[in-house]
């Protein structure tokens, strides 16, 4: 089992990390979203229709499997939402954060809707560390003393995901958001282009996340 | 990536064709319908199917320019196995989702329906009976490596030593595929991939035995 690396820009990306995990496969649910949704027609046919399974009983826990339109997700969870471009986000609640809230049946899910890992930690688990300006390797630095060319050794370094202040900005995992190796490094240099105009004091930390 | 398959039975095209989605487009080979649900009467159906229609925007840097509007459809996995056979490639998962076409989407009496492949997913994106010559395919009793052989002739045991396949397609359709190379529960994969064989080997003595790659 591996890890991959996450890089944290800012005090708020630790809490987003939480967010964004699954300790034994139970995400933590926060934001409710409308279960059963129906789109308006298009070309005679409706733009979208929610699906979902309610799964028999497993060690004792009853899971709902659900498909819902990104363009719902995404109003509901901002832009940071972790979905595909595919039309749907699909994604697992327990029974129990199924719930009819002033008649509308609502599914409780996490902050982001995807999670990316059922565990993470600070603590290094590989030599893949952030290099600063001055040449030492750290797990943590700030944004001033970053050397991000050095930091994203493209072979060997560069992080699977990186989360800013308002939630993940990119997850390799997720792949098929990136349709080619250019379309993952554009996004990758756009979020880290972005990151690195924040205050020279905030404090950038790995993070390595178990497959 | 390349890998080696077996295919018992005379429809090695046929099956294979539905299996592969040359260009990125699969042949749309069964109806199914689109908007079903399990019973309306109760206050959250136990499942229901939903789709979300997507417009590909060509400004987008992910969308080629020739992207045409597609669906991603999910229906019950239950549901899919009952209309599709046991042969059908679905996952272990209750939903199960793809991408259709626009154009493979229409109304029939009142009633959408999207034309899927015949298995749901396909394998790859090319298959050929070419198998390289570094790979070896099938062991015959008589101990020869050849690309095709018969029930009769095959010797299992060590047509799986010099080349365990990752897809076995029996008369009916796959009954084996898995791709992970090791991830997962490899002790699991091999003993399936036995198990699965040796009902195959109890066809008639003279059903082919046809060793393939396909790419993915």
């Amino acid at each position: 089992m591996g890890f991959y690396r996450a890089w944290l820009f800012g005090e708020q990306a630790i809490d987003h990390m939480d967010a964004m995990t699954a300790p034994d496969g139970y995400p933590r649910a926060e934001v409710w979203l409308p279960l059963d949704v129906v789109g308006t027609l298009d070309d005679g046919l409706k733009q979208w229709r929610s699906a979902w399974v309610q799964c028999p009983p497993e060690n004792g826990q009853v899971w709902i499997e659900f498909g819902l339109p990104t363009p719902l997700i995404t109003e509901y969870l901002g832009p940071r939402a972790l979905i595909s471009d595919f039309g749907m986000g699909h994604g697992k609640a327990l029974r129990s954060n199924v719930r009819k809230r002033e008649g509308t049946w609502m599914v409780k899910v996490p902050r982001f809707f995807e999670t990316v890992t059922k565990f993470w930690t600070t603590e290094p688990q590989d030599d893949a560390l952030l290099s600063t300006t001055n040449g030492q390797k750290t797990a943590a630095t700030t944004v001033g003393t970053l050397d991000v060319e050095v930091s994203r050794d493209r072979f060997r370094n560069e992080p699977e995901l990186i989360v800013g202040p308002d939630g993940p900005m990119v997850f390799g995992p997720l792949d098929y958001r990136y349709r080619s190796t250019l379309d993952w490094e554009k996004r990758l240099d756009a979020a880290l282009h972005s990151l690195l105009q924040m205050p020279s004091t905030t404090p950038v930390t790995t993070a390595w996340c178990r497959f | 990536m390349h890998y080696n398959g077996w295919v018992f039975g005379h429809e090695v095209d046929r099956l294979m064709d539905s299996l592969t989605h040359p260009f990125g487009y699969s042949q749309p080979e069964v109806m199914i319908p689109m908007e079903i649900i399990s019973d309306e009467s109760v206050e959250l159906p136990m499942w229901r199917s939903g789709w979300a229609l997507v417009h590909p925007d060509p400004s987008v840097p992910i969308w080629s320019p020739d992207e045409q509007d597609f669906l991603t459809i999910t229906w019950p996995t239950a549901v899919l196995r009952d209309l599709l056979g046991p042969c059908a490639l679905l996952g272990k998962g209750h939903t199960e989702s793809a991408g259709v076409a626009r154009k493979h989407v229409v109304e029939i009496d009142g009633q959408w329906y999207a034309a899927v492949p015949r298995f749901f997913h396909t394998v790859g994106d090319h298959w050929s009976r070419i198998i390289a010559s570094d790979r070896p395919a099938l062991v015959t009793i008589s101990g020869q490596e050849v690309a095709t052989t018969t029930v009769a002739d095959m010797d299992l045991d060590a047509s799986f030593k010099v080349g365990g396949p990752s897809l076995i397609v029996g008369p009916e359709g796959p009954v084996y595929h898995d791709i992970s190379w090791g991830f997962g529960d490899k002790e699991d994969s091999i003993a399936r991939r036995r198990a699965v064989t040796e009902v195959l080997m109890t066809l008639p003595g003279d059903t082919p035995v046809t060793a393939i790659d396909f790419h993915t």
